[in-house]
């Protein structure tokens, strides 16, 4: 009898620590609280309100939808330490009548976004999507409240500031934090004075009545990797994948891209990889500072003087954007101050990064904002410019400089450059016209950013040093044919599998040899058992990739010779990838090395629904959901054939077969941010 | 409560028997398995794969499965049964009214299998096999099932431009195909063959039917157009 207990006892045990679905009751929106460590899931099912309380743990967003009223929608506090898993395709929206976010990050409570799902969040008054609320803006320093910690890694965030609010960051008057990207799609629109990503509206900028400035932190801006898309926005009423429409609307953001709001100090900002495009306007930096203040009063030195670190091999387009004709002369920097500020701050340009600057104002690209000292009276400059040798830069201006030529401290390798006058020198109106075209590629599709007519007179195009070949080869650089430890990363529910029958799922390291050329498939793995095998588990994709990873020197050049041949090659962090022939070229010396297949040309997601009812995600798929699930998209690999069983209330009503390719779903694309999801529908 | 958990377990014990009883009254998957109700069973193997395969399927073909001639050509309608469950079931494609209405990748999965396989039933691989393929392989292929080969081969996510190959891993297909040919509707330029496929050997539940039709062109039978459920 003892033994028969000890069975049932250790089934519920077994029990027991199945991770716990906090799941609402149908019917009436409910407030939920979790204020135990531990897993929980938010799936489908409607609340009002979410308080994360005092909890160390992870919350998986499965197609959760989260709509407030008179407060945030979900609110992580208490010194709170989370993960967001996002599965699906999650809403959460703040209350645009009261003060609120969309997840609100109180301070000394850490946030963090993984999974490959899909989270649409937006902000109330004065709150960020992600970040903050704001509060009134004479309220004491010491009394306003701060914005947590955020780290994204991975998934698909849109982020909608509230009004006044950034898209992820802080609110209204409120000091900022540090904010962490290491991967993941990114879009961050800031709203009515508020940067994409960074801080809110700061102040009024010199309005009466307004109480000193001066304490608004943005914090720390670091970006690791992902691709990261930031503007600058008003009401939500402006498109910015329409750049070519900035040159004839009037957003009046008064906002950077990424940095600092209108009024609001600017934050020290790190890119060491990703792809990043960022848009600021009306004397706003695209990445840097807000607009600043006319005010001497107003003006805090320590607070307003940007550092702008980009290296790595970080993608980066800057643009600040003429939306004013009056702005024009008073303009910001696409990289460096906005206008209103005593000083350009402190921009270094290294490594192997890519970038394009272009300021459609009389502000240098690169530099600090020509319009007049609050403190001084004179014309702003930068404290130190650096520009290395291997980095590929595009600058245009409407105003005299390319690089702000007068900064107090500016290193540019002479011998690289020729002549020091390389990066300030006119062109023809032609030359101009032919270069002021910036092709921003964002997975919101392809976007072309055109200077106004006649406002770009100068540009410079500056390109890594070529290397001599009787140079001595880095003492630092392994000559070693060796093999060297490689992570491999996969998609949700995946699995790679090399040439060699070897199966890796996500996280787990691979001996590869430099130089030699691997062959793999992509795989989805049964979610039963998180296993891929031949034996009835998971299901194999029928495209051949290939990868080879390579030391740092080999890879500069490499790098170099595909930037020259953007229709094939895509230069991405630590990667390479070849379009044409399907390989990915690895850096093995960078930072975090990995094999990265979390992009759309590895597998495709696919979400199911029933024609004319609410979407019903029970389905399942023959060896990858053997049990009718909710929670769906399923990541599957390309050139397989499924057959996908659909279900309603658990009950099987029909079935197909649908053979895996890019875009071969049948074209339901309701999110316009969703194209690399295929939907089924039956009907 | 003790008693409910006695019968827990038992009930939990029969289960287990109950499974225990049914394995070992299975049949040992190496032993091919014939209908007994007709000799009319396909087994190919390639030749090929030989090291690869671990157990044979088959393709076991009832009904009016004899060739019919259209005009003087002679169609093989146990092959284009075989051919409709290939398309229908294996690479999802239910309906196409003409073979140019078939989609790039299928049409090119379909026909780089076909270059190394007559038959996609037979491929059994016990682990990842890559295969490659030239254009005009795949071309080939295309001309001889569908009398065209007007596709676009080369912007398939097969197609890998900078070896100028096709470069596929071949998925293990391998099953047992039961079918019924229900009717075969010839005219004097195509044949119209009707097949049902079960779940099993016994034909009790229905797997799908499709309908394809074989066209003659230039003296040689092609297919044309399929609908499937």
């Amino acid at each position: 009898m003892k033994k028969i207990l000890c069975v049932l006892l250790a089934v519920f045990l077994l029990v027991s620590v199945i991770p716990l679905a906090a799941n609402a009751a149908e019917g009436d929106l409910k407030t939920l609280t979790i204020n135990e460590n531990g897993d929980y899931v938010l799936d489908e099912n409607d609340y009002n309100a979410v308080d994360i309380d005092g909890v160390t743990g992870k919350i998986t967003l499965a197609d959760a939808g989260v709509f407030s009223t008179g407060r945030s929608a979900i609110k992580v506090m208490n010194n709170s330490d989370v993960t967001f898993v996002l599965e699906g395709f999650s809403t959460v929206e703040g209350d645009s009548n009261a003060y609120s976010c969309g997840i609100e990050v109180e301070y000394g409570s850490k946030v963090t976004f993984e999974g490959q799902g899909t989270l649409n969040v937006t902000g109330g008054l004065w709150g960020a999507a992600i970040g903050s609320y704001g509060t009134d803006r004479n309220i004491p320093a010491e009394e306003r409240v701060k914005v947590g910690e955020i780290t994204i890694n991975s998934g698909y965030i849109n982020a909608f500031a509230g009004r006044r609010g950034s898209g992820i960051g802080s609110g209204y008057h409120v000091d900022a934090n540090t904010i962490t990207i290491n991967g993941g799609v990114i879009h961050a629109y800031g709203n009515e004075c508020g940067a994409g990503i960074g801080t809110g509206y700061g102040t009024s900028g010199g309005a009466s009545g307004v109480a000193a400035v001066g304490d608004y932190s943005a914090g720390r801006i670091v970006i690791n990797g992902g691709e990261v898309y930031a503007a600058t926005a008003w009401n939500q009423g402006f498109d910015y994948s329409d750049l070519a429409a900035l040159n004839a609307n009037d957003p009046g953001t008064f906002a950077a891209g990424i940095g600092g709001g209108y009024g609001s100090s600017a934050p020290d900002i790190e890119i060491n990889g990703g792809k990043v495009v960022a848009i600021g306007s009306c004397g706003g930096a695209g990445i840097g500072g807000g607009r600043g203040t006319s005010k001497t009063a107003q003006y805090n030195q320590d607070t307003y003087t940007v550092n702008v670190k980009i290296g790595g091999n970080a993608d980066v387009t800057a643009i600040t954007a003429n939306n004013r004709a009056k702005e024009l002369n008073s303009g910001g920097a696409a990289i460096g101050s906005g206008r209103g500020t005593h000083t350009g701050g402190t921009i270094e340009i290294t490594g192997n990064a890519k970038v394009t600057a272009i300021s459609a104002t009389q502000a240098p690209a690169i530099g600090a904002s020509k319009q007049i000292s609050p403190v001084d009276g004179a014309t702003p400059v930068a404290d130190r410019i650096v520009i290395g040798d291997n980095v590929d830069l595009f600058a245009a201006t409407a105003g005299d400089y390319a690089v702000d030529k007068d900064a107090a401290t500016l290193s540019i390798n002479d011998n690289y450059f020729g002549s020091s006058d390389r990066w300030f020198f006119n062109e023809d109106a032609v030359a101009i016209a032919d270069v002021a075209s910036v092709k921003v590629e964002s997975t919101k599709g392809d976007m072309t950013y055109a200077a106004p007519a006649g406002t770009v007179s100068v540009w410079a195009r500056i390109k890594a040093q070529e290397s001599k070949p009787d140079e001595p080869d880095t003492p630092d650089e392994p000559a070693d044919q060796g093999k060297v430890g490689l992570r491999i990363d996969v998609p949700l529910k995946m699995a790679v599998v090399f040439e060699d029958g070897t199966v890796y799922y996500g996280g787990e390291m691979k001996d590869v040899t430099v130089g030699k050329e691997y062959t793999f498939q992509m795989c989805a793995v049964n979610w039963d058992n998180g296993t891929f095998d031949d034996d009835g588990n998971g299901i194999r994709g029928t495209v051949v990739y290939r990868m080879e990873v390579v030391h740092q020197n080999e890879f500069n050049e490499l790098a170099k010779a595909a930037k020259e041949d953007p229709d094939r090659y895509t230069v991405k962090g630590i990667d390479i990838i070849d379009n044409v022939g399907k390989k990915i070229i690895i850096n093995i010396d960078a930072k975090d090395t990995h094999l990265e297949t979390d992009v759309n040309n590895f597998f495709m997601a696919y979400r199911f629904h029933f024609e004319g009812e609410d979407y019903n995600k029970q389905t399942g798929i023959k060896q990858v959901i053997n049990t009718p699930l909710e929670s769906l998209s399923v990541n599957l690999p390309l050139g397989s054939t499924i057959t996908c069983d659909a279900y309603h209330n658990y009950e099987k009503v029909n079935s197909a077969d649908i053979l895996i390719v890019n875009n071969s779903g049948e074209g339901i694309y309701e999110d316009e941010f969703l194209t690399s999801v295929n939907d089924y529908t039956w009907k | 409560m003790k008693n409910h958990m006695i019968k827990l377990l038992a009930f939990l014990t029969a289960v287990v028997f109950a499974a225990s009883a049914f394995s070992a009254c299975g049949v040992d998957p190496k032993v091919k398995q014939e209908d007994q109700a007709t000799s009319d069973y396909k087994v190919k193997i390639d030749s090929e794969d030989q090291e690869t395969e671990r157990e044979g399927f088959y393709a076991y073909g009832k009904g009016k499965t004899d060739p019919v001639k259209v005009g003087d050509v002679t169609v093989n309608v146990k092959d284009y049964a075989v051919r409709s469950y290939e398309l229908a079931f294996m690479m999802a494609q239910k309906k196409f009214d003409k073979p140019k209405d078939i989609p790039l990748e299928a049409a090119v999965q379909y026909a780089f299998i076909h270059v190394f396989f007559d038959d996609f039933y037979t491929i059994n691989n016990k682990t990842v096999q890559y295969r490659s393929a030239e254009e005009q392989q795949i071309r080939d292929v295309l001309k001889t099932q569908f009398g065209t080969d007007d596709f676009n081969v080369t912007s398939s996510m097969l197609y890998n431009a900078d070896k100028k190959i096709f470069e596929m891993w071949i998925p293990s297909y391998g099953t047992n195909i039961y079918y019924n040919i229900d009717a075969v509707n010839v005219s004097s330029d195509q044949a119209e063959i009707i097949t049902t496929f079960y779940n099993e050997l016994e034909r009790k539940t229905l797997f799908g039917r499709a309908t394809l039709t074989v066209k003659i062109q230039d003296g040689k039978p092609v297919i044309y157009s399929l609908k499937a459920e």
